[in-house]
């Protein structure tokens, strides 16, 4: 009765506001879209938020163990954290020194890397080149290989006799580098950058080869000439690419511990990551938070920046309705010696490295370069007590085969689930631009690239340690389950790691795809789904395997991420490495560096064959 | 105006979540372990056994390897008791095993780590959060009975190893040596923000400052001038090392290597870590010589390795077994303690036999280790090392 009632009082007043209002709810409602970006923001705010809130709140409040310094009862708030930051005797050194240090690396690694790594992709993508395939897959292998086995590898060359120990193999043949060059700012930031140009590379090469070369053709008909099409349609078009590669670099190189580690301690050269990461193991936590949300700052001001830049931009979709087609650029007389350089360069950053740790996992005792040095001991040799505490060559000890199998469970998981949440957000993202939902998505979204590995599982051991629920109404509900212990917490924290990353791939992978196309099957009348299913998903299929892929291999080598979240029955590969490492088991570390980087390698390779995915296409 | 406001809210909010999420910390509750016998250090080996095997299995989170070496002898005395050995840093660990336990996920039985600082004792011993375990036909013969703050079954000490290809013996005599000019660059330590053993050997310095300025008038044949920010003689050591390039290892697996890590090494830095290290020279063919009594001062702090059981430890027979094996049982000559029994590790028990070509414990001169002043003054002691950073 009620209703019949009500559609007469509607049909009675059409346009009242309570109907107006109603509709508008209505729709609202029953847009997937909205509803989409709904859930995604309750789910960031509870895994994003809702731990940096925590670590703010750490920073204000008197732990157990400063009660008498801070004069104040524990527990009690304080400014105590932030004066001992900020203003103390010991803030130059532990602050802005490293600090300034950690701005420098940055900002040199990030430079050089996208300087590299948009020659490289224009190169690849653009210009006539021959051997593209296999140059294009020499160049990505630095971002198979976790960077702290390029910081071993680097010491294996570089290390000087001052420093003590077994020589490096320049040592070994009489060339001795000078100090300044095996350790500290120049070493970190050579490391780093042939490490992080391979990110620039995919960014930008993704940029360049879904730009339709039709637009440069036009310049070219027009009389432009080549420095001016460069200038004027090429640089503008991957410029969005390349300035989030700079601020994936920035920030990534800002918080990266462990090859400021390796090559920076020992000469007392310390960066803000390098000195949080003391004061995790002081168990100084909240001048650790302290340290990460400064860090979360810089990071989140320079994405502020990034946005002011790309928002005022008009959108670049460059995958329209029609087909794409790419006319090389003739690279004419210098095509040899650009060659030769790439060569050369492939040769001694990228495969010398992996090479070396494979030399030495053969010798039996490091140092000494000798023929007769050589054994397979750590790789298939049983345990002999007076070498490294009997432990079996890798391919005999069966915690290898565990991490192993460990390793593949958690990354197949962890990056199907991360890649399908990079993909929506992704679509929230692209559609949602200029709008708050899809800046706040955005935002949200790269928060966790900004807090360091490290402290980002302390962050995520405390708050699934235990369960936390709310009663409502007599119905209980578990707002954050225990979870310690369980594979699900890494595969949780893999995926909310990992998020700006699925989320960048998945975004870049929407704006590709023009909203013409979609607009095309509004017009027809196909719903949401019809047009994600038929439309969104074919399109982007590609993109979605190559960001699989980039998760698979991020996951696959991460270690500072899970250290504190691994127990013995879901130890991985890395970790298995890394303690190797840290029992000075060199050999041993060094023959399973080498395994994952062929197994990394090998997936690369398969998936490109099988699958046709392509790295450059994911970001 | 309206970013002030949204400044305001957000720190009410916080400091409303901060009122609400007040720390709380038990004091010692020590119910769980009289419930459950911990105290009782009569049982025999055969009794703790059969209550072992009903057990099945044994949670151990160490820091050294070394445990590894007598899994295989543990599982073999008492079949049916498995071990699950899980190996970890120190802070790591004490991080891990509080988290858990704050959560009530009780999965540490024993853990096994150095006690250098008295916070074993004082944070985690007094609190009630690990429990020492003694039992009378073990401990009652130890070298030193103040010992028994803790659960030792070897001590380990610090001191200067030397490149034996390059020296003959200790090329330094005093700590003001690595403070002159010939031995900028050429001197390792392990790094103080990482790992306590030098903010301790610090403390020491500052207290025993009198010691330090007579030592450095007989060094350099004048007494000590102190600068604005040298409070005294010990604080001085630390700034004018600090600022004589050491290198600084994280690892003291790495000190070892540095020194004496390779055959016909052309030059090597001399390098101050822990003791038990020395092990390397004969398992490992390193070059390594150690003369700590070349010193007329003290030259370490005296740390233990201990083996503690942990409150609510799901299997205690096994975990009290497991805490008799490494200490090598009664003769205190077992195979729980046969890997530790190498090159600079002293057993806490004077019975316990180590063959290895080492100084000799009473010789090497100690500091007297002080928890209390240690306790008051790391923080400031760890402070003034990163503010004299050059």
């Amino acid at each position: 009765m009620s209703v019949s009632k009500r559609i007469l009082a509607d049909e009675g007043k059409p346009y009242s506001k309570a109907r107006k209002i109603g509709n508008v709810l209505k729709n609202w409602i029953t847009n997937p879209y909205n509803v989409i970006v709904l859930i995604s923001i309750i789910l960031l705010f509870a895994l994003v938020v809702s731990p940096l809130l925590d670590m703010i709140v750490t920073t204000f409040k008197v732990g157990p163990k400063d009660a008498s310094r801070a004069k104040a009862p524990v527990g009690e708030l304080t400014l105590y954290y932030w004066q001992r930051l900020f203003n103390s005797m010991i803030s130059k050194n532990m602050l802005y020194k490293p600090l300034g240090h950690s701005l420098l690396i940055a900002a040199c690694v990030a430079s050089l890397s996208v300087v590299l790594g948009g020659v490289f992709a224009w190169l690849m993508v653009r210009s006539d080149i021959p051997g593209k395939k296999w140059f294009s897959l020499g160049i990505v292998i630095p971002y198979m290989i976790p960077s702290w086995i390029q910081a071993m590898a680097w010491i294996a060359i570089f290390k000087t006799p001052a420093i003590g120990g077994n020589p490096g193999f320049l040592s070994y043949l009489n060339i001795v580098p000078p100090d300044w060059l095996s350790y500290g700012p120049v070493a970190i930031i050579i490391v780093l950058t042939i490490h992080y140009y391979a990110y620039a590379y995919i960014l930008i090469s993704g940029a360049l080869s879904s730009i339709n070369s039709e637009m440069e053709e036009m310049g070219e008909m027009l009389g432009a000439s080549k420095m001016l099409i460069l200038r004027k349609i090429t640089f503008p078009l991957v410029m969005p690419a390349a300035l989030s590669a700079f601020i994936l670099i920035f920030s990534k190189s800002i918080g990266t511990f462990s090859v400021p580690a390796y090559l920076g301690l020992k000469v007392g050269y310390y960066t803000i990551s390098t000195m949080l990461y003391n004061m995790i193991g002081q168990q100084q936590t909240a001048i650790a938070y302290g340290i990460s949300l400064i860090l979360i700052s810089i990071a989140a001001i320079l994405i502020l920046a990034n946005q002011l830049i790309i928002g005022k931009r008009k959108s670049f979709a460059t995958i329209g309705g029609k087909g794409t087609r790419s006319n090389p650029i003739p690279l004419g007389k210098s095509k040899a010696p650009i060659c030769v350089v790439l060569v050369v360069f492939i040769l001694t950053c990228v495969l010398m490295p992996m090479v070396l740790l494979f030399i030495q996992s053969l010798m039996l005792k490091l140092g000494d370069f000798s023929l007769s040095n050589l054994t397979l001991h750590y790789w298939i040799g049983e345990g002999i007590s007076d070498i490294y505490s009997g432990y079996p060559g890798i391919f005999r000890n069966p915690m290898f085969y565990k991490c192993l199998a460990n390793s593949f469970k958690i990354v197949i998981v962890a990056s199907i689930l991360a890649t399908l949440t990079g993909q929506i957000i992704g679509y929230i993202v692209s559609r949602g631009r200029g709008t708050f939902s899809g800046h706040l998505v955005e935002q949200l979204a790269f928060i966790p690239y900004l807090i360091p590995s490290i402290a980002f599982g302390a962050m995520y051991l405390s708050l699934f340690s235990v369960e936390k629920s709310v009663t409502i109404f007599g119905q209980k509900i578990v707002l954050f389950p225990a979870l310690y212990g369980t594979y699900a917490l890494l595969f949780l924290v893999s995926i909310v790691k990992n998020m700006p990353f699925s989320s960048r791939s998945g975004s870049a992978n929407m704006l590709q795809i023009s909203t013409e196309l979609e607009e095309a099957g509004r017009i027809k009348g196909a719903g949401f789904m019809y047009r994600l299913r038929k439309i969104i998903l074919p399109l982007s299929r590609s993109g979605f395997l190559s960001g699989f892929l980039l998760i698979f291999v991020a996951v696959f080598k991460e270690l500072d991420l899970i250290v504190l979240l691994v127990s013995p029955e879901t130890q991985t590969l890395p970790f298995l490495t890394y303690s190797f490492m840290n029992n000075n088991y060199e050999q041993l570390a060094d023959a399973s560096a080498v395994l994952m980087f062929l197994i990394v390698f090998f997936v690369y390779w398969f998936s490109s064959k099988i699958f046709k995915t392509d790295l450059t296409k994911s970001m | 105006m309206k970013n002030i406001k949204v400044l305001a809210l957000a720190l009410a909010a916080v400091m409303l979540l901060a009122t609400l999420s007040g720390a709380a910390f038990a004091e010692g509750d020590r119910s769980w372990a009289e419930a459950n016998g911990i105290y009782r250090t009569d049982e025999t080996v055969e009794e703790l056994y059969e209550q072992a095997k009903k057990e099945g299995e044994v949670n151990i989170y160490g820091c050294t390897g070394r445990i590894e070496d007598f899994i295989p002898d543990f599982e073999a005395a008492y079949p049916g008791v498995k071990v699950n050995f899980y190996d970890l840093g120190i802070n790591e660990m004490l991080e891990k095993f509080t988290r858990e336990h704050a959560a009530g996920i009780y999965t540490a039985d024993v853990l096994q780590l150095k006690e250098q600082t008295g916070s074993i004792q004082k944070e985690y011993i007094q609190s009630g959060l690990l429990y020492n375990y003694h039992p009378d036909d073990i401990f009652h013969n130890i070298i030193d009975p103040e010992f028994l703050a803790v659960t030792p079954f070897t001590i380990e000490l610090d001191w200067w190893s030397y490149n034996t290809d390059l020296y003959s013996d200790l090329p330094i005599s005093s700590w003001w040596d690595v403070t002159k000019p010939e031995w900028a660059g050429k001197f390792i330590f392990l790094d103080p923000n990482g790992e306590p053993d030098l903010p301790v050997l610090f403390a020491c310095m500052i207290q025993n400052a009198d010691m330090m300025a007579a030592e450095y008038e007989k060094v350099f044949g004048e007494p000590i001038v102190l600068a604005d920010d040298e409070p005294n003689a010990g604080y001085a050591w630390i700034k004018r090392m600090a600022q004589n390039h050491p290198i600084i290892e994280t690892k003291n697996g790495n000190i070892v290597k540095d020194v004496g890590g390779a055959p016909n090494m052309k030059e090597a830095p001399i390098g101050y870590g822990v003791s038990s290290k020395l092990r390397e020279r004969d398992k490992q063919d390193f070059r390594l010589g150690v003369n700590p009594a070349k010193f007329e001062t003290p030259t370490t702090a005296v740390s233990f390795m201990v083996a503690q059981i942990a409150d609510h430890a799901p299997h205690v027979a096994a975990a009290k077994l497991f805490v008799r094996f490494i200490c090598g049982e009664a003769d205190h000559n077992g195979p729980g303690i046969v890997p530790f029994m190498t090159a600079g590790s002293y057993s806490v028990f004077p019975d316990a036999v180590n063959t290895a070509e080492m100084p000799a414990y009473d010789d090497i001169p100690k500091f007297k280790t002080d928890f209390d002043f240690w306790y008051e003054n790391y923080q400031d002691i760890s402070d003034y090392w990163i503010s004299v950073q050059p």
